[in-house]
């Protein structure tokens, strides 16, 4: 599956981080992978252990197509839960650029 | 907190002993602990190389982690005992000719040999899960990568606002020279500033709305774990009862057969005293 790459340089930037003096490309490789990771444990969470077997299930016998369909289906607030979590990194982002551009 | 004792105010900001306690300081820690270090984005490196990232801690220092890093923690734990107790079972299956005993011991192995494998595993599944959302969305639409463009009038945003003082800063040593605080002040516009207001009020909404979706969640898994609880009692209850009116249909059925063999042998006997009678 490809890495479906949420949050840009453009988001850096408004957030405050000086791409001139920040490592940029590893710092956005860490803030999507962590996106990633936060969705996932959200999505865990609003599982029971049923449909959390199911899910597994599917992403063993890996077929992302049967994947996003049941996510679609079983998880109702997939995309308010993908935005609030990109708002809530963006925004730690914007709240500790200054150390990141200080300490570049 | 002594650890970040002294430190500059973004450190403050991710410390879990800081104003807001539910601050998301997963992703921040790494960056602002190296930049105490002096190597603020070396992050990414320093997660591979392992025990001293957080987000890779052993779980016997949980005070280590973030609000954040624990409750991914505790999701990739759920996962984690899924794929834990598939492995067993599977190991049972692939052993049932070996003696119990050593089948446990087995497991017992394999819990000790596999729990980081099991963790590790675990979070990698659910960063999978979260991959699979975004591609999803991104598919349908439903989310964009583009960054939010904020009402700044008509002028720059505060991205080109960073870009162009940092190019125009003629002398870029002096620029790196600056304190990061000095450095961000010579950027720092009215419009920078609203950019910046829109992403923090924006933060602090969806952590509102994340708090009450994980609390409806919590209740109804607690409720789940209850309506389980009370089906299997209720069932059990009823198995109880069941058995014990078995118990009474077999001992009155006991009692009516041995009537019945008691009746069959006294027809026996009139029988024999019947042909008897005829013989004489």
């Amino acid at each position: 599956m490809q890495n479906p790459t949420l949050i840009t340089l453009e988001h850096l930037k408004q957030a405050g981080v000086n791409p001139e003096t920040t490592e940029v490309d590893k710092l956005l490789s860490h803030l999507n992978d962590q996106l990633e990771e936060r969705i996932g444990a959200e999505i865990t969470a609003s599982l029971d252990d049923e449909k959390l077997n199911e899910l597994l299930d599917l992403q063993e016998k890996g077929d992302d197509e049967a994947i996003g369909d049941w996510l679609e289906t079983n998880v109702p607030e997939l995309q308010k839960i993908a935005e609030d979590e990109r708002d809530i990194l963006l925004g730690d982002l914007t709240e500790n650029s200054n150390g990141i551009n200080e300490n570049s | 907190m002594p650890r970040n004792e002294g430190a500059p105010r973004t450190t403050d900001v991710e410390g879990s002993g800081s104003a807001n306690p539910d601050v998301d300081e997963f992703t921040i820690k790494r960056p602002v602990r190296l930049a105490e270090n002096g190597h603020a984005l070396r992050v990414p490196e320093q997660a591979e190389s392992g025990p001293d990232d957080a987000s890779e801690a052993p779980d016997d220092s949980p005070e280590s982690l973030s609000p954040t890093a624990d409750f991914i923690e505790s999701s990739a734990a759920r996962i984690a005992g899924i794929l834990r107790s598939r492995a067993e079972s599977r190991q049972m299956r692939e052993q049932q000719d070996e003696a119990y005993a050593s089948v446990a011991e087995n497991i017992a192995a394999t819990r000790t040999r596999e729990r980081q494998e099991f963790r590790d595993s675990a979070k990698e599944k659910a960063r999978g899960f979260g991959r699979a959302a975004l591609s999803r969305l991104k598919r349908l639409g439903a989310i964009s990568s583009e960054a939010a463009l904020v009402a700044v009038g008509g002028g720059m945003l505060a991205g080109e606002i960073v870009k162009d003082t940092a190019v125009s800063t003629a002398d870029t040593v002096a620029a790196k020279a600056k304190s990061g605080a000095e450095a961000v002040s010579g950027y720092t516009s009215e419009k920078y500033n609203q950019t910046r207001e829109t992403y923090l009020v924006k933060r602090d909404a969806a952590r509102q709305r994340r708090a009450t979706r994980r609390e409806a969640w919590a209740a109804k898994r607690a409720e789940i774990s209850t309506t389980v609880r009370s089906t299997y009692e209720r069932n059990k209850a009823r198995i109880d009862v069941a058995r014990g009116v078995g118990s009474v249909v077999v001992s009155h059925l006991s009692e009516v057969y041995g009537q019945l063999k008691d009746t069959k042998n006294v027809a026996r006997t009139a029988k024999g005293e019947l042909e008897d009678t005829r013989q004489l």
